[in-house]
């Protein structure tokens, strides 16, 4: 953007660059394949924090398929943090 | 299939992000194995070439049918056909006069209320079949067909057949067939720990011949081996015992 300045009789311009900063924030992305009735169910949802966001991050679910549990939210040492979807559906 | 949908929260304690996920939940899919009925008594050629009629009952396109049959004399080749046109394949182990298990499956191109199977050997021979129906199957896995071993067992003696392989899911069919010593019933008892649950009430009893078939549904590929032992046979005598499994893939 460039400012401009004015006395009525001269006038100075200033270009200058400003960079934003995207907001701190959290990534999430899940690893879900699908599921069948009685048998064994894996599957992995991982976070990370983004844009100098910091902190340790946990997972949480509202809901899941009948026989299906979100495990706890592991830090993975290298800034994800994964919970695991386990459980064998009914 | 069902779905459910979840969402998933990540969270910093300052910063959050939430993922809404669609699960497809499937049913487990199923095989049904049934003792077909149909006239499937003893049957036997005058001579080499006669054609042995069978009928096998309720049958629905796309079922797989698995004729399975103890045979005796000689060393017989067979065609079969039926009146529904549909294209038979046989697996058999003859390595032993008198002792023979014969195996015929194909997948129903119609429904047929009765199909009129024709099964011709190239020479004098009786077959005591017994016909199974698979239905929810999706095809016959002619690759993992096993041939398994015979041997000459006494009662109580385990005979090792296998191992045998699948490459999934799969329902397994065993056969057995009594053709020395006590004639009669020639039941078969199976260990596996891979779980025969269930016992299809096979029995096709004539002199020397039975048929007994045990259905094993695996959820994963099968690598094992199995006991299988005649248990009806009067003690001391000796009898021996062929079988054969089919897995058929679904």
């Amino acid at each position: 953007m460039t400012f401009k300045a004015t006395d009525g009789v001269q006038t100075g311009t200033k270009a200058v660059t400003m960079a934003i900063a995207a907001a701190p924030a959290v990534s999430i992305t899940a690893n879900l394949p699908d599921a069948v009735v009685g048998y064994a169910y894996t599957g992995s949802v991982t976070a990370q924090n983004i844009n100098g966001a910091t902190g340790a991050i946990t997972i949480t679910v509202d809901s899941l398929p009948a026989g299906l549990t979100l495990g706890s939210t592991v830090d993975n040492g290298d800034g994800t943090y994964t919970a695991p979807v386990t459980g064998t559906p009914t | 299939m069902s779905t459910f949908t979840s969402t998933f929260t990540a969270s910093n304690g300052t910063q959050s992000k939430t993922l809404a996920h669609t699960f497809n939940v499937t049913a487990a899919a199923s095989a049904s194995v049934t003792r077909a009925g149909g006239s499937l008594a003893t049957v036997t050629a005058a001579s080499g070439g006669t054609a042995l009629p069978c009928a096998v009952s309720g049958v629905q396109k796309d079922d797989v049918i698995v004729i399975l049959s103890p045979v005796n004399g000689g060393s017989p080749t067979f065609t079969i056909t039926d009146d529904k046109g549909n294209t038979w394949s046989q697996v058999s182990n003859y390595d032993r006069s008198n002792c023979k298990v014969a195996a015929f499956y194909c997948k129903a191109n119609a429904d047929a209320t009765t199909l009129n199977v024709s099964i011709v050997p190239s020479v004098a021979v009786t077959l005591a079949p017994a016909a199974y129906i698979v239905r929810g199957g999706t095809s016959v896995d002619a690759a993992h067909i096993t041939k398994a071993s015979r041997a000459s067992v006494s009662t109580g003696t385990p005979l090792l057949v296998g191992p045998f392989s699948t490459s999934g899911r799969a329902v397994l069919l065993f056969t057995g067939n009594n053709q020395q010593g006590t004639a009669g019933d020639c039941a078969l008892a199976i260990a596996s720990s891979a779980g025969f649950t269930e016992d299809l009430e096979g029995n096709t009893n004539g002199t020397f011949y039975s048929t007994h078939a045990y259905k094993i549904e695996t959820a994963a590929a099968v690598n094992e081996s199995f006991n299988i032992q005649s248990r009806n046979v009067a003690a001391g005598s000796t009898s021996l015992i062929s079988s054969l499994t089919i897995p058929v893939l679904y």
